[in-house]
């Protein structure tokens, strides 16, 4: 019989093999990066605009010129082109965040050479018909209705604001007024500023042949790059208060709760030790405040915490959605969680458990191209090499109770946090 | 081509094995032949509070979650009206911790009183958070019980109402636990770059000494037949009024499900589609509109479900859906029209291919709703439809008395 209250023994994560990207610079300066996954027939291209909503002058410009750019072009209308993807089984998305904008093709290898050439005529002679204009800004708007009676939307909406202060590049927050306030003049502008003669980057995943790498160079490698009007970056507004922003719904039987504070990014030597020290408060399953505050008192479905990195700023975060009777409760309990840590030192066991649960996670994310290309495209953009991970493994590796002391009282100290609630307190 | 290896135990447990050289992690998947369907009326919400549960520990093991993270894992379930799944991932070299955790749970839970207090006080905030503080979250809740009259199809996974899950006792989860958790009932399925041998012997090990039962013949009621057309209409704190239509359909072990879902993919798959095109761009009287299958494993629904713009009619909206849904009854699809859609299913399956756990959780859910190879050759049975197969499966499920329709209409302020 075995002893089933003895656990099989525990082999080590000694090393973790990275599926590299390669980097290849186009004549025209486009930087292309891939990486190949034989055993299958699919490949995935992303094109990848320094287009996000930083860049913009007026609130919804760069999603909406993201989500536009695929709605008419000079020779075909938005169903003609939706139709010649679909019709292929390809599937065309695209993706806007606070610093990048993208448009994203996933497809059979054999489809590349069909579909290449027209995606790049499409994003070149984009034009914006006023029709589809009209109809996005209804459909979004009523949308937005939606969103509103969403208590953690709300609050994600607020949430840079009182982060950052009003004037932050990375503050827009979406009000219904919005929708009454961009004019076609606004979008092809921003278009060919940061669409068409910006230099992009290219990712590719999947089965990414020598074909599919020419056909790649061939079509892209046309667009005339002019250079791009440097961005200025702001400052983030100091304020001294951390007082609690309310946004009070009537009837809500939740509340979502957004805590954060600005922090430091992922080159700064005492990142590995807050990467940790976040993982065990609330970057995990297991964490202090899901294992408290879920799994001990029910008062949520799920909490978490995390450190959130944009190309110019990192922000460390906790955010749940709670019984509304039990909001000030859970805020009691976020606030003790985080002073443990100061208090008293991690156990050897607990270190242990965050240690491997980390480097575990790091080994799926190289599962696969496509989630390899992720890991590549984030340390691309921090300007990042692999040596990152290898360092950040060895860091872990040899973390100690002390470090993550120092690295709580420092960046996690629930004071300074900015607060919002969004529901009842 | 998926390959994949079986293993049958003694005590009932079916072990499906894939081997993947490319990946460090492996895929372990662990599928219960239980779900909403098989609770008792009076105590809804039952499989998936028992989901819950599942983590509160087992007979020999305190914990499940911090020995399966120690060595790099991670985990994670769901519930649904037909299963309850349970998956895991881990670097491939500690992939017996993961036989020693699902076996010890497969033979007994701890059976905690706090760990139910707990989980039913997380699984009504769950219930809150998903089904009431959300717009139009209560749909399904409305949906269910209005298209289905006999069948547990009439309620959701969730649950009826939140009072089946505050009253549960500890007896109810040691029964439903008795009943539907043992080696007969579940389908491991593993995939990684491990040796099939290996896995045998450790399926073995860890749970060949788990007594065996014998499977229970599963009789639930047969939906009668619905003879016309059902109408509910509810008010609520939205800002658009909504439109929802649910009509029977094919279970999916007939092939039929296949035309259904292409008959979907036609009406609302992709822009190009006729419901985005000809109803959300062209008219804009609609905020969004979809058409779905719901999936399930017996007769399921096929569902449209819209949100009227501001200032349109239920009249005008219902109009314009049931002219679509007309032409496809009167005159069926076109080959390219039918050509695009399953060129789509295609390269769905081309991608559900690429990860581990994909294909481990894929093979088990085939197995149980046909057999593991079902996951090789289901893009085949989307291939094989025809136009004349659409236009027949829509003549005859498309009917008026085959269809529950919910008004969800926004309060007035």
């Amino acid at each position: 019989m075995i002893d089933r209250s003895v656990a099989p023994s525990q082999k080590e994560i000694e090393k973790i093999e990275f599926a590299e990207a390669q980097s290849v610079v186009f004549s025209s300066g486009i930087r292309c990066h891939s990486i190949l996954q034989e055993d299958c027939k699919v490949v995935k291209l992303e094109l990848e605009f320094d287009a996000g909503s930083k860049f913009q002058n007026k609130a919804l410009l760069a999603s909406m010129v993201n989500n536009l750019i695929l709605e008419g072009s000079e020779r075909f209308s938005a169903y003609e082109i939706a139709s010649y993807f679909d019709n292929e089984g390809a599937f065309l998305d695209t993706s806007c965040s606070a610093d990048k904008a993208s448009v994203v093709l996933h497809c059979l290898e054999r489809s590349i050479p069909k579909l290449l050439p027209y995606l790049q005529e499409v994003l070149a002679t984009a034009n914006f018909p006023q029709k589809e204009i009209e109809t996005y800004l209804k459909i979004n708007a009523q949308k937005f209705e939606v969103n509103q009676k969403k208590v953690g939307w709300v609050a994600r909406n607020e949430f840079m604001e009182e982060l950052l202060g009003k004037k932050h590049s990375y503050s827009w927050k979406v009000e219904a007024k919005n929708y009454l306030e961009v004019e076609r003049e606004d979008l092809v502008s921003f278009y060919n500023e940061k669409y068409k003669s910006a230099a992009f980057q290219i990712y590719l995943s999947g089965k990414v042949t020598e074909d599919v790498l020419n056909t790649v160079e061939e079509v892209f490698n046309q667009t005339i790059i002019q250079s791009n009007e440097s961005f200025e970056k702001v400052a983030v507004e100091e304020s001294s208060t951390s007082e609690m922003k309310l946004i009070e719904k009537k009837g809500a039987i939740q509340s979502a709760i957004r805590l954060g504070i600005v922090t430091i990014n992922r080159s700064h030597s005492d990142f590995p030790a807050l990467f940790v020290a976040n993982t065990i408060l609330g970057g995990y399953f297991g964490s202090r405040l899901m294992s408290n505050i879920r799994e001990d008192k029910g008062y949520t479905y799920g909490i978490g915490s995390g450190v959130i990195h944009l190309d110019d700023l990192s922000y460390f975060i906790v955010s749940t959605e709670v019984g509304a009777e039990v909001t000030a409760a859970t805020l009691k309990e976020i606030e003790f969680e985080m002073n443990q840590l100061h208090k008293e030192l991690v156990s050897e066991e607990e270190l242990k458990l965050v240690k491997n649960y980390i480097l575990g996670n790091i080994m799926k994310g190289f599962d696969g191209s496509f989630s390899a290309m992720g890991r590549f495209q984030m340390l691309n953009h921090h300007g990042l090499g692999y040596d990152y991970y290898e360092n950040l493994i060895q860091e872990i590796k040899e973390m100690n109770p002390d470090k993550i002391q120092a690295v709580a009282r420092n960046y996690m100290d629930y004071s300074r946090l900015k607060k919002i609630v969004v529901g009842k307190l | 081509m998926v390959e994949f290896k079986e293993h049958h135990l003694k005590n009932g447990l079916r072990l499906i094995f894939n081997e993947d050289k490319t990946t460090p992690i492996v895929a372990f998947n662990l599928l219960y032949d239980v779900g909403s369907k098989d609770e008792n009326e009076n105590r809804t919400g039952f499989a998936h509070l028992f989901e819950h549960l599942m983590f509160g520990g087992s007979v020999n093991i305190p914990s499940f979650d911090g020995p399966l993270q120690t060595v790099g894992g991670e985990n994670n379930a769901f519930t649904s009206t037909d299963m309850t799944n349970y998956y895991i991932t881990v670097p491939k070299n500690n992939i017996e911790t993961a036989f020693w955790l699902e076996s010890d749970r497969m033979l007994s839970l701890a059976f905690s009183d706090k760990s139910l207090e707990v989980q039913r006080q997380v699984v009504i905030e769950e219930f809150a958070q998903r089904y009431l503080n959300q717009p139009y979250g209560d749909v399904y809740l409305l949906l269910r019980p209005l298209a289905y009259k006999k069948h547990p199809y009439r309620w959701a996974t969730i649950g009826k109402e939140i009072k089946h899950i505050e009253t549960a006792t500890m007896d109810d989860v040691k029964a439903f636990f008795k009943s539907h958790y043992y080696p007969g009932n579940a389908i491991l399925s593993i995939s990684g770059d491990l040796k099939f041998e290996d896995v045998k012997q450790l399926t073995e090990k860890w749970f060949g000494d788990i007594p065996s039962k014998k499977k229970t013949v599963r009789s639930l009621p047969t939906e009668p037949v619905q003879k016309k057309e059902r109408v509910l209409e509810v008010e609520r704190d939205v800002p658009l009024n909504a439109l929802y239509y649910a009509y029977h359909m094919p279970a999916k072990n007939d092939d039929d499900y296949y035309v259904v879902d292409l008959l979907s993919d036609v009406l609302s798959r992709g822009d190009s589609s006729r419901f985005y095109e000809r109803l959300l761009k062209k008219t804009s009287l609609f905020a969004e509109v979809d058409a779905f299958v719901t999936g399930d494993t017996e007769t399921g629904l096929f569902i449209i479900s819209a949100k009227l713009s501001e200032g349109v009619t239920y009249e005008e909206a219902e109009v314009l859906i049931e002219h679509e849904l007309l032409e496809l009854v009167e005159k069926g699809v076109g080959e390219e029209e039918l050509k695009k859609v399953k060129n789509k299913a295609e390269s769905t399956f081309e991608f559900g291919k690429t990860s581990a756990l994909n294909k481990a959780m894929g093979l088990a859910i085939c197995a149980l709703t046909r057999e593991p190879d079902l996951f090789n050759y289901e893009f085949k049975l989307y291939e094989k439809v025809t136009a004349e197969d659409i236009q027949r499966v829509a003549k005859n499920m498309l009917r008026k008395e085959n269809r529950s329709k919910l008004i969800y209409k926004a309060k007035q302020v």
